[in-house]
């Protein structure tokens, strides 16, 4: 389980200005779907406690007789969101517990870019919107702001709204100061938008949804992590999660006009990966002699090509066209020999090691003598 | 032991057409990608070929590993199996399965035509009508402004459309870059072979020219063009109606000068097949405006296409200097490198344009400093015409020379417009022409009581504003960023007795943002002004205002501090540093003009305090 692993869920359905901001009908859907899958231990596997969720109240959502009392709190909003992030970036004292863990921040309702920026970002118009009034939820500004002051060392910012731009805004920034850690380059930041720039996100009842609206984006995120070929460890990486997402967007939702795909920006180094929601099965490759470090072991199956470079306590597997890289530990087998384990979907791979072939269906066997 | 693998999906040599071939694998490191060696089973030779070779294509393989992407067409060698073939053009794409059968020498793919909106009435798009003539046999002379409204074949317009776009063209005309002379397109004719089609046509001497549009009574809109010696040139936008809205109730929408086409075409090209040209320039417009990397559209044996081949570049060098967040494609901290930039090749078509374009052209002046062929800091020849494409902007805006040279160009107030692909600025009506002609200036802005457009002084030595505009070249996150440095290149000079620098009116604007009783004022004057009020009748002027209760915000002015906050405001202006200036004096000067009594001398002391040059200039008055 991802122990450590924290997540805000912020799904804004009905706003003040419900002129300017029509009700939505999917993102309390669309955040009861993520949380089920952060929570499942199959999926993210996120404490179940360790997920904050900031959706529009119940007494919200129904449209009073006689208009909103003066002091109707509008949320979730900037600030609502400000003190969840604070606590649980910060300790008591405001010292920041730099976590070794990933943050899920994941963001539905209206949103919007704005017309100076240089960098894919977006922001969630705060429920408490009205007239000229204006602040924000900026997942983007977080985002970047987590990674400076190292906060976590892994960031999935997930924002399924629009991206129309706006010139007269400006994103709320995070209520912590400005100064650099040193860890900051370590951490990654995957990013992904319902939109491309100045696109529409688009929500909907579809086949799947059970007869409720959601947000295609969010959808095609879920439906990604289920058919997206797993590597190794039976992970996905992000930029496979993003092709996956872009190559099946038109054939999934048959729409028209058919709407933008997603627009994902990966991390500036290396990759996130997903635990992937397929059926995988792990399979114990056990050596009666030590593997030779240096050496090289190639696996094929239906999906990838991959190979595998022996170092002294693991092996650094990548697929041959490098949309993944895993390492995976190598151990000490009870004969004096070494063993691996892989994780690994079901159908025909091949295994190679020296100039030995070993086919196996990791549907049918888990232990490979090698 | 030999390996298993055999190099996979390697890509030919570019075609004869020197279309941009890309890979997103790493040759520098062992071993290449590869297939699994099945005896008998031989990589296929695959050629993708895209409708008039214009669309972006991206190719993965089974496990949704980025094999290769490029414009127009793929030449791969790929091991049999089943790949997924991506091609789009601007925000149209499809997506098609492919399977590379085993046993085959070699596979012909011919991906179905994927029909983009354009104005340019071109077969293929969607929007085009199959009887309507070939886009430059609508009209004659050198300059053609085409506005048509998308109709079924046969049919004729609404009289509703037609007074539509008779009324559109009312509100637009060309004039010389100066302002001396000017062509009303209100008599724009329609065409009987080209029914939903009007025409302005007209011959213009070469030259730098403005299509005006006026929107409002004392605004108008101004998009650049060039006419070439030789060529043509044509500008082609839509009357639409607003599908959002069902049936009659739909509205026409203003036509949209930064979604128009413009192509300018040899006139000797008019005769040979040009469409498919054109349609990589409509592809290549809608790369440039989508922030895409990929290039390759022009080709040497195109027709004679200047501005294909000036995007091109522009694309090209994008292509290693913005960062890499399309999707499918990797960063360039992972394992595969980017594409390599083909520098000399690139330098070698900017000296190419050079060539082509008269010497001082704005767009070739910004490729020469994006590429360094002319420094920095370096005066190129003064230029002859604002840049026709909004990124030639921000890269002049970026260099110290660059900056120079528009500041001498656009000697008049004006205000830079959000736009994709082609620069567009707004401005008051006949600040240009006053400015440029040495003409005295008339029209409304003299009766706006606290206007000061066209009472700007000249404008003699320019200063950088290279690191807070450097986002102008996607560099980097721009949003809030305090940690924008400027360099302090070169003073403004004026007639005041000590000369105001960019660092001084950041400075004093981060006084007045710190200051309390601004503050409170200020949140006073909230009441009195709605977000889109124009108070001032220049635009920047109202943006500057705007932008400054926006973020006056406590919290912020609290989180990033007042000079940072100062900072972004200016920097979200896009204008040359000499007019900032102004702007940010007669925002003061306004400010101390109205605060109350009560109020002022806290808020000049505090403005004092920041740059002692504040009461001369004030007492200087305008100017």
């Amino acid at each position: 389980m991802a122990i450590d692993d924290r997540a805000i869920l912020v799904g804004i359905a009905r706003y003040r200005d419900s002129d300017s901001f029509p009700t939505l009908d999917g993102p309390l859907n669309d955040i009861e779907r993520v949380r089920d899958w952060l929570t499942d231990p199959q999926g993210a596997a996120v404490p179940g406690d360790n997920v904050v969720t900031l959706t529009t109240p119940r007494e919200l959502l129904a449209l009073p007789g006689t208009g909103w009392p003066e002091n109707t709190v509008w949320s979730p909003n900037a600030w609502s969101f400000s003190q969840e992030f604070n606590k649980i970036a910060f300790d008591p004292k405001g010292e920041p517990l730099r976590r070794k863990s990933r943050l899920y921040l994941y963001f539905s309702g209206h949103g919007f870019s704005l017309s100076e920026d240089g960098y894919p970002s977006a922001a969630l118009f705060s429920a408490d919107n009205y007239g000229s009034v204006h602040s924000n939820l900026a997942g983007s500004v977080y985002a970047a702001a987590i990674k400076r002051a190292g906060l976590f060392s892994e960031v999935v910012l997930i924002m399924d709204c629009c991206r129309d731009v706006f010139g007269n805004f400006t994103y709320n920034p995070p209520s912590f100061n400005r100064v650099e850690n040193s860890a900051a380059e370590n951490t990654k930041v995957y990013a992904l938008y319902a939109a491309p720039r100045r696109g529409k996100s688009q929500e909907r009842e579809l086949p799947n949804s059970n007869g409720k609206v959601v947000g295609l984006m969010t959808d095609a995120f879920l439906r990604a992590l289920e058919d997206a070929p797993s590597d190794v460890a039976g992970c996905v990486a992000g930029q496979v999660l993003t092709r996956v997402m872009t190559y099946n967007w038109a054939n999934w939702y048959p729409v028209n006009p058919l709407p933008p795909a997603p627009r994902s920006v990966p991390p500036d180094q290396g990759d996130i990966y997903f635990k992937s929601r397929r059926m995988l099965n792990a399979v114990t490759f056990t050596s009666t002699t030590a593997l030779a470090p240096g050496s090289t072991l190639y696996l094929r199956s239906d999906l990838w090509n991959a190979v595998a470079k022996v170092g002294a306590s693991s092996l650094i597997w990548r697929d041959t066209a490098y949309s993944w890289e895993q390492e995976i530990a190598l151990s000490q087998s009870a004969d004096g020999g070494q063993q691996f384990t892989l994780t690994l979907a079901a159908g025909i791979h091949t295994l190679i090691l020296g100039t030995a072939p070993y086919s196996f269906d990791p549907g049918v066997s888990n232990a490979i003598a090698l | 032991m030999p390996s298993p693998f055999e190099p996979e999906n390697e890509p030919l040599e570019p075609d004869a057409e020197g279309r941009a071939r890309a890979r997103d694998d790493d040759g520098s490191e062992a071993p290449a990608p590869a297939t699994w060696q099945i005896p008998g089973r031989e990589n296929v030779r695959v050629r993708f070929t895209s409708s008039a070779a214009a669309s972006e294509l991206y190719l993965i393989n089974r496990s949704y590993a980025l094999i290769a992407e490029g414009v127009g067409v793929l030449d791969l060698e790929l091991e049999p199996g089943p790949y997924k073939i991506r091609q789009r053009i601007g925000y149209c794409e499809s997506v098609q399965d492919v399977d590379v059968p085993e046993h085959s020498a070699s596979m012909d793919v011919e991906l179905p035509a994927l029909a983009f909106p354009s104005p340019i009435p071109l077969p293929g798009t969607s929007l085009a009508d199959a009887g309507l003539p070939r886009p430059f046999s609508l009209g004659a002379g050198n300059f053609r402004f085409v506005l048509r409204a998308p109709i079924e074949p046969g049919s004729q317009v609404d009289e509703g459309t037609a007074e539509h776009m008779r009324e559109e063209m009312r509100c637009l005309r060309i004039e010389c870059f100066d302002g001396s002379l000017c062509w009303p397109m209100h008599e724009a004719r329609t065409l009987s072979e080209a029914p939903g089609v009007l025409v302005f046509d007209t011959t213009l001497p070469a030259g730098a020219y403005v299509i005006v549009q006026q929107r409002e009574q004392r605004r108008q809109l101004c998009l650049p063009v060039l006419i070439m010696p030789g060529s043509v040139t044509a500008v082609f936008s839509l009357a639409l109606k607003d599908e959002t809205v069902p049936g009659d109730e739909r509205l026409s929408v203003a036509v949209q000068l930064d979604h128009a086409a413009i192509a300018i075409l040899s006139a000797d090209a008019l005769e040979l097949p040009y469409e498919g040209s054109l349609f990589r320039l409509e592809a290549a417009r809608k790369g440039l405006g989508a922030g895409r990397r990929v290039y390759g559209w022009s080709s040497p044996d195109d027709v004679d296409n200047i501005l294909l081949s000036l995007m091109d570049v522009q694309l090209g060098l994008r292509s290693v200097t913005a960062p890499v967040n399309e999707p499918g494609q990797v960063g360039p901290g992972q394992d595969q490198p980017v594409p390599q930039l083909d520098s000399a090749g690139l330098k070698a078509r900017v000296e190419l344009l050079r060539a082509q374009l008269e010497q001082g052209n704005a767009d070739v002046s910004a490729l020469g400093y994006a590429l360094n062929l002319t420094g920095a800091k370096a005066r190129g020849p003064a230029l002859t015409a604002p840049p026709l494409l909004r990124r030639s902007w921000d890269q002049l805006l970026a260099t110290a020379g660059g900056n120079a040279l528009l500041c001498e160009l656009m000697e008049f107030a004006f205000q830079t417009e959000p736009s994709s692909t082609w620069l567009l600025w707004s401005e008051v009506p006949g600040v240009r022409k006053a400015a440029l002609a040495n003409l005295p200036e008339t029209g409304p802005a003299q009766t706006d009581e606290i206007g000061f457009a066209g009472h700007l002084p000249q404008i003699t030595v320019m200063s950088a504003v290279k690191d807070i505009l450097v986002s102008a070249l996607h560099l980097g996150r721009r949003v809030i960023n305090s940690n924008l440095k400027r360099k302090r290149l070169a003073e403004d000079t004026e007639d005041h007795d000590k000369p105001m620098s960019i660092d001084n009116v950041e400075a004093i604007l981060a006084a007045l943002i710190a200051n309390k009783a601004f503050i409170t004022w200020l949140n006073q004057l909230q009441l009195e002004f709605q977000a889109d009020d124009k108070v001032f009748a220049d635009e920047s002027m109202n943006r500057l205002f705007h932008s400054l209760r926006t973020l006056c915000d406590p919290n912020l002015v609290s989180m990033l501090g007042p000079k940072a906050v100062a900072r972004q405001l200016l920097t979200t202006l896009r204008l040359p540093q000499r007019r900032v200036i102004e702007l940010v004096k007669e925002l003061i000067r306004w400010v101390v003009g109205k605060v109350p009594d009560s109020e002022r001398q806290i808020i000049l002391a505090a403005l004092q305090q920041a740059a002692d040059s504040v009461q001369i200039w004030l007492k200087a008055g305008k100017g």
